[in-house]
């Protein structure tokens, strides 16, 4: 079945299309979602909310771009709207007063693997975590930022350079532990 | 560590990043879009169901046997059984039950599938308060009715306890003549209840009162407490009509009417006017003349009678409907001649069509018309207590008669004609009503949609008036003070 063929019938509800169009793109959206989020629960609960959405307004794709950059735009409003409405995430999401506090023994025992460097972004409070991904890595520029997350432009940058400051040294730490260790066992 | 660097590489690999969600979020994805597929569903389902409510409504109202249901409270179909039951006892002389004050005798048994041994009661209860009738209730052997499915109730399934099946037999000492089949709330309590004026026994015999029993163990004791059964002779009385809404008004007007619009078309055989010293010379005998309407207004009365009727229990609704009659005068000139060739011949000598207006003559129609028509209106009442309405109506009727004179002050005196066709019309209203007491008043607008003045041609005439009404309510319910 090729895209075409399987948007028009996910556009008739047709629940086979959907659930391929789901196998599809369900892994790369987890990721998305789960950078977003604290644990692995959450992540698949928007990745159930932003499917939804993305079923139910399907209409709406005119096919203008790559369905995957669609589907990744109504994850990452999916999971900004989920943040904002869980209580465990409200807390973190007011960007004013956050202060950006980490364990770094938790950084440190991660392996830094893809998957590590991913729960290194998780690390940070949710409202840097949500502005680093914006920014950093799905390439919004800071007003379309500050206009998703109604805050300012000034706000969001610096939030995102102290973000991105906080993750280069426990990336640093990260590497100085592994050489030390290595060189240790020489 | 460069920061683009550590930027690209952060962008490449969170790119790249996949997880393999659990099998049951797609399972949750299929649920919520079936949810929402039934809400849609249940949306139209809403759209449609004020439709379906009115149509039940309708049905229940106009079905005959609204008044002999039976229900058994715990039991899904008692309607279908007791009237198979019913069926069955057709053959029933309705002597036996037809029963006289303090002297009535009805023998109920109850059939429970769990008892072995049948137990009869043959106490007869002593008369109820009302001091009406007596019933007996007797335990039928088991198996003489066929048993429905048992379903167990909430209250069953909650302390995991078999439903137990009952039947009250309304019956004449040892034959039984219908049945009331119930599911006890508990294995020692039955419950079943006889609504209102149901049927039990042939169609003319009726139980009137509602029949409530519980049976607990034993049954018979807390029957005689419970049960008040009234057979009585003859059908069930009807239940009081609840005092209606509706009023009766009726009404009387004046207004002011102006017949406005397209021109008419005048054609009449000039020819056959030959008295009085006016014959046509054009030629073929036949002459036409263009009229065009010169708007006159024209007096009417109007007499009518409403009914008006809330829609349900609003307050600020209601519908009317009501017959009208009014008589209207009107007066038409007219001014162009189209066909300059036509040459009138008096005693005076030839003239010219042309001199002939020239010489002051003119063609008017006169007339009056009555005009009966129905009205259907929707009032909207600005205040609770309905004194302040606005009133928008359709109306159609016919006009009875009709008549029309043509003066011709040169050379003819009036000539009598006929030449109104008389037609159908249909027009719309609005109005203001102001109806402190039982007297009112209002100023209505009228409306013409289609003509009934037309003067043996087709040219449509409307016609508009302004009316200033007098109501009087006949009803006495009428008004909320």
């Amino acid at each position: 079945m090729d895209e075409k063929e399987m948007l028009r019938l996910c556009r008739k509800d047709d629940r086979t299309a959907q659930e391929t169009l789901y196998r599809l793109y369900a892994p790369e959206m987890l990721g998305v979602c789960y950078r977003y989020t604290k644990s692995l629960d959450d992540a698949e609960d928007v990745l159930q909310d932003g499917f939804v959405k993305v079923f139910t307004q399907i209409g709406q794709f005119r096919g203008d771009g790559a369905l995957a950059g669609w589907i990744r735009r109504i994850m990452v409003t999916t999971a900004i709207s989920y943040l904002r409405r869980h209580n465990r995430y409200r807390n973190q999401m007011d960007f004013d007063s956050q202060p950006l506090h980490v364990a770094v023994d938790e950084v440190a025992t991660s392996k830094l693997q893809t998957a590590e460097l991913m729960d290194l972004v998780r690390k940070l409070p949710a409202g840097y975590q949500t502005v680093f991904n914006l920014v950093g890595i799905e390439g919004y520029d800071h007003t379309e930022v500050a206009v998703m997350l109604g805050i300012s432009t000034q706000t969001s940058r610096s939030q995102y350079s102290r973000a991105r400051a906080q993750l280069m040294k426990w990336v640093e730490e990260w590497d100085e532990k592994i050489t030390g260790a290595v060189s240790n066992n020489k | 560590m460069d920061m683009n660097a550590f930027d690209d590489n952060l962008k490449n690999r969170a790119g790249g990043f996949r997880l393999e969600p659990r099998k049951e979020v797609w399972e949750r994805v299929e649920q919520e879009l079936n949810s929402r597929k039934r809400k849609r569903r249940l949306v139209w389902f809403w759209w449609f169901a004020p439709f379906l409510l009115a149509g039940g409504a309708v049905w229940f109202s106009q079905s005959p046997s609204n008044n002999s249901e039976m229900a058994a409270v715990s039991t899904p179909k008692p309607i279908t059984s007791l009237k198979k039951d019913l069926e069955l006892n057709k053959s029933i002389p309705s002597e036996i039950f037809q029963t006289e004050d303090n002297k009535n005798e009805i023998s109920g048994t109850t059939t429970r599938s769990k008892k072995e041994t049948t137990t009869k009661n043959t106490t007869p209860f002593t008369p109820s308060s009302s001091g009406k009738s007596v019933v007996l209730l007797k335990r039928s052997p088991e198996g003489e009715f066929p048993q429905p499915p048992a379903i167990p109730t909430p209250v069953q399934e909650a302390k995991n306890v078999q439903p137990v099946q009952d039947s009250l037999l309304i019956s004449s000492e040892n034959e039984p003549k219908a049945k009331i089949e119930a599911i006890p709330v508990d294995s020692a309590v039955t419950t079943f209840r006889v609504k209102e004026g149901t049927n039990i026994l042939k169609p003319d015999t009726t139980i009137i009162s509602e029949l409530t029993g519980v049976f607990p163990e034993p049954a018979e004791a807390i029957i005689k407490d419970t049960l008040t059964p009234v057979p009585i002779p003859g059908k069930a009385p009807k239940k009081d009509k609840k005092p209606s809404k509706a009023t009766w008004i009726v009404l009387a007007g004046a207004g002011i009417h102006n017949h406005t619009g397209k021109g008419i078309t005048l054609e009449k055989s000039m020819a056959d006017y030959t008295s009085g010293g006016l014959n046509n010379n054009s030629g073929n005998g036949q002459g036409s003349t263009q009229a065009l309407e010169s708007p006159e207004p024209g007096l009417g009365v109007m007499l009518g009678i409403e009914r008006s009727q809330p829609f349900g229990k609003s307050k600020h609704w209601s519908w009317v409907g009501g017959l009208h009659y009014q008589y209207q005068s009107f007066k038409v000139s007219t001014g162009t001649l189209i066909d300059s060739t036509l040459n009138y011949s008096t005693d005076r000598g030839n003239v010219t069509a042309a001199n002939y207006y020239k010489a002051g003559n003119s063609q008017q129609q006169k007339g009056s018309q009555h005009r009966v028509h129905l009205l259907a209106a929707v009032q909207w009442h600005m205040d609770k207590k309905q004194h302040w309405t606005w009133q928008n109506g359709f109306y159609g009727g016919i006009v009875l008669s009709s008549d029309y004179l043509i003066p011709q002050k040169f050379p003819l005196s009036w000539v009598p004609s006929e030449g109104l066709t008389q037609k159908g019309y249909t027009g719309i209203e609005t109005g203001f009503l102001f109806r402190p007491s039982k007297w009112g008043a209002g100023v209505f607008g009228q409306y013409n949609l289609s003509n009934s003045l037309k003067i043996n041609g087709p040219a449509p005439q409307y016609w508009r008036g302004i009316e200033l009404r007098v109501q009087y309510n006949l009803s006495s319910n009428s008004l909320k003070k």
